[in-house]
């Protein structure tokens, strides 16, 4: 039985030699970049010496793991990170698809352009120069918001110590950021949409509405679906960029803003031990993982087109 | 079928690419061996630094890698090449310095350090990866090279006395010298730099006593609206705390018996040592019955300097928000704040900077503890274990142990080599003024002008050049700083604790936690602190794990400290 699926596999290679030479780029691409790295996943589970490397270091099981579960608040930061990502992915994909369909359904002309670019830019500039300018926008003495409430009239907002009014904030600085980026695939898949559609139901009297409610939308399923899944592996991802950029070492509001990665991020910043950091970081990989296969089970099952694998 | 096929294929790729890197990497692995089993031996044979007094006969040219962190000098490449032309024919040695953002600093040299490649010097620290790397066994012992005739400059520069206070315990248990100390004083002296323009302005002219800094600020709040009395950084160091408890009159804790100890990032302990005996100790975020044993008054909380804070928030002393203020120097020297607080070593610098930003200011200095002032000695606020804070180490992988000792020996050998480094070269970038004073030549750019921060490289009391801008009675303040009679000796001088029986209690993150909680209560941006951290205090009890880390570390604190008390008492 092996020996068959040897020589098939063999045979295979040999007959489709040119095309499988055209792989080795991207195939050695992924080795070196990829699966190569992951043996540094080792650190995870060692006392790791940078002088002795990762075969001398001694292994200590599963302690660099137990520091993370050590302190009081890892369900809440954890609480956080994950409702913040469910929330930027919920509303990003919102918010793109609205953009694109918009953008769509204007036709194509310098104003659409234009406002596409416009969409485009934010995404171009980083977290930390963000962070700089928001201080002028929510500072209590200073800041441009409070200035034009106290100009109205209106109570004033302590955004610095009030953590209750940062994951409104956060949510629409990512939307800002990213939405704009994020509708260019999805303007990129209604292009690809079979315009005689459109035309079928024009002429049997679909209005605007419907033509977006009963034809792009459910074209667009499996790329939402798609892109879904690709973010679940990020989950856990913490956001450090942002968050760290917007909110700082701002004890106030901790409660709300902390994530995985700035609390991490706090903790071993002095310390610095490789060991401690490359557990979170499989920590949060390994459930990443597990939650795009499950996410790819269940949408398999809702239907058969949209799942990755 | 067929799809197992195309993966066994792609299987055996990579199984082929593996295996090589495999190979590499298991190669570099045993360099490394050879080359910690050769350390021993070249000290054995002959030395390069030797070579100075052959004379004739200059050693094989190598380069030196050394890591350092923060932004590169500028001008600095000018003084390197200086250093190579001045020594072609006696060290003949290349200098390669890569500078590193301080908050990747350690983890680039780990990595460095992982890859293989050659560090020879690189700047360390207790209060960063020092410790640790020592305890791994990976930084070299330098006992050899000091108070040895082959290396006139470290014998010269380093006297026993400042290595006993500099030792560390090595793998093998024993003192060692681990790292070059680096070091002029034992203390910075904390300093209000104000704007004395406005204080002439206000009437009150030169501030001599802190009621005159209280009425500066109660000024400065009344006439100019716009500026921040005092600028505080968001981190809470050199802030309101600071200045606060350096001026008040409280009973002296040494004089009890109650020793500071630092045992980790975040982890602070005090120890209460009675007759050479550790009676008890505690650890910052402990039960409040830890220090019921303490000695009055110190054995109950005392929140009445945060609650001063706080009052200087109320009177608009301080920002509202001093969490965002991330350049508290900036902002005094845009002209945007009255004072604020740095080292005095920083008068240089800041005095540039003001008069860039705002050019008709002038800077005012008050030093901010009223010891200080008052040149009290010995000083209570200077609790020393009179080892420095800095250390040049040389990794066990470097193949150029020798010549990187001869090159730090080069540096200490005479006034002239050391001030290369620290100030530039002589003429260009700065111009003698006798023998301890210097001062920039006219015309010189000082935003473009050699500045380097000795404090990693060249710093050493015996090297010592002020500028020429310090003020006379600001000279008095620096003599007062060298003088070691300035300094109580700890209790626990040249204990070192060591954290590997406890690393797993000491890395809780509730520790940071502890810290941040504070920070708020520190930059007086709550109200009711003495309610608030009486909270705290019960929040911190609640956490049991919190508690069971710390009684663990504490039982080890106490072990430690004794036996280190022991020890002293059975050499005397």
């Amino acid at each position: 039985m092996s020996r068959k699926i040897k020589s098939a596999g063999l045979r295979d290679l040999i007959y489709n030699r040119y095309l499988y030479a055209l792989a080795v780029p991207a195939v050695l691409f992924s080795i070196i970049f990829a699966y190569l790295p992951m043996i540094g996943v080792s650190i995870a589970f060692m006392d790791f010496n940078p002088l002795k490397g990762i075969f001398g270091s001694e292994w200590i099981g599963l302690d660099n793991f137990s520091f993370f579960f050590r302190g009081q608040a890892w369900i809440q930061i954890t609480l956080n990170t994950v409702l913040y990502n469910i929330s930027f992915i919920v509303t990003g994909t919102l918010m793109s698809l609205t953009l694109a369909i918009m953008l769509t359904e204007l036709g194509r002309n310098w104003l659409v352009r234009t406002m596409q670019s416009l969409m485009i830019l934010p995404n171009f500039i980083s977290w930390p120069i963000i962070g700089l300018f928001s201080v002028a926008f929510f500072t209590a003495d200073t800041g441009v918001i409070n200035s034009l409430l106290v100009k109205l009239g209106w109570e004033t907002i302590a955004f610095y110590t009030d953590p209750e009014v940062w994951p409104p904030i956060l949510v629409l600085m990512n939307l800002w950021k990213t939405a704009g980026f994020g509708a260019i695939v999805y303007m990129a898949a209604i292009v690809g949409i079979d315009k005689e559609l459109y035309e079928a139901a024009r002429i049997d009297g679909a209005s605007r509405l419907s033509c977006i409610f009963r034809i792009t939308l459910p074209l667009l399923r499996s790329t939402v679906v798609l892109l879904f899944l690709l973010s679940m592996g990020n989950i856990f991802g913490g956001n450090l960029d942002m968050i760290y950029s917007l909110v700082g070492d701002n004890t106030f509001l901790f409660r709300t803003t902390d994530t995985i990665d700035t609390y991490v991020f706090r903790a071993l910043r002095t310390s610095g031990s490789m060991g401690m950091t490359q557990a979170i970081a499989l920590y949060q990989s390994v459930v990443g993982f597990v939650l795009v296969i499950v996410a790819n089970k269940v949408a398999s099952r809702l239907d058969k087109d949209s799942a990755l694998f | 079928m067929k799809r197992w096929g195309k993966q066994g294929s792609m299987l055996l790729l990579a199984l082929c690419m593996v295996s090589t890197m495999l190979a590499a990497c298991s190669g570099k692995d045993n360099n490394n061996g050879n080359n910690g089993g050769n350390n021993g031996k070249v000290e054995a044979t002959q030395t390069p630094a030797a070579g100075e007094e052959q004379g004739s006969k200059a050693p094989d040219p190598a380069t030196l890698n050394i890591m350092l962190w923060g932004d590169k000098p500028k001008q600095f490449d000018q003084v390197v090449a200086e250093f190579e032309r001045r020594t072609k024919d006696t060290l003949n040695l290349k200098l390669n310095f890569t500078f590193t953002p301080q908050a990747d600093y350690v983890n680039k040299l780990k990595l460095k350090l992982s890859a293989g490649e050659q560090v020879d010097i690189a700047f360390d620290a207790p209060w960063m990866n020092m410790n640790t790397f020592i305890a791994q066994d990976n930084y070299t012992n330098l006992d050899e090279y000091f108070n040895n005739d082959q290396y006139p400059g470290l014998k010269k520069a380093f006297g026993e006395g400042f290595l006993d206070n500099n030792r560390f315990v090595g793998a093998d248990g024993n003192l060692h010298v681990y790292g070059v100390p680096l070091g002029q004083y034992l203390g910075d002296l904390g300093a209000i730099y104000y704007r004395k323009d406005l204080a002439e302005n206000y009437g009150i002219g030169e501030l001599s006593t802190y009621e005159d800094l209280l009425a500066f600020f109660d000024k400065v709040t009344e006439n100019d609206k716009g500026m921040i009395p005092f600028v505080i950084k968001n981190d809470g160091n050199y802030g309101a705390v600071a200045t606060i408890e350096v001026n008040k009159s409280a009973p002296v804790k040494y004089e009890k018996g109650l020793w500071p100890i630092t045992l980790g990032p975040n982890v602070d302990g005090t120890v209460l040592i009675q007759d050479n005996k550790v009676v008890t100790a505690s650890i910052k975020g402990e039960k409040q019955e830890a220090i019921a044993s303490f000695p009055e008054p110190f054995n109950q909380a005392d929140y009445s300097i945060l609650e001063t804070v706080r009052e200087w928030h109320e009177k608009g002393y301080i920002e509202k928000e001093p969490i965002v203020r991330k350049d508290a120097s900036g902002t005094f020297s845009a002209g945007r704040a009255a004072a604020m607080m740095e080292g005095l070593s920083n008068l240089d610098n800041i005095k540039a900077q003001l008069a860039a930003g705002v050019p008709s200011a002038e800077l005012g200095v008050f030093l901010t503890a009223q010891a200080a002032r008052d040149k009290v000695q010995p000083n209570p606020g200077y609790i020393s274990d009179f080892r420095v804070w800095n250390f040049l180490a040389i990794p066990k992988t470097s193949i150029n142990a020798d010549r990187a000792m001869s090159f730090i020996n080069w540096l200490f050998e005479s006034q002239d080599n050391h001030d290369l480094f620290e100030l530039g070269i002589e003429g260009t970038h700065w111009e003698a003024i006798g023998d301890d004073k210097f001062k920039y030549p006219d015309g010189v750019d000082l935003s473009q002008n050699y500045v380097f921060p000795g404090y990693m490289l060249t710093w050493n009391p015996n090297y010592i050049r002020l500028s020429e801008n310090v003020p006379d009675n600001l000279v008095d303040a620096f003599r007062y700083l060298a003088d070691e009679k300035t300094y109580v000796r700890s209790a626990l001088a040249g204990f070192a604790f060591n954290q590997e029986p406890v690393k797993n209690e000491l890395a809780n993150p509730d520790f940071g936690t502890i810290s941040s909680d504070e920070l708020a209560y520190k930059l007086g941006m709550v109200p009711g602190p003495a309610e608030g951290l009486t909270k705290l205090q019960q929040k911190w009890e609640a956490n049991g794990r919190l508690q069971a880390d710390i009684a663990k570390i504490k039982e080890e604190l106490i072990r430690q400290t004794q036996e280190f008390l022991d020890q002293q008492a059975a050499q005397k």
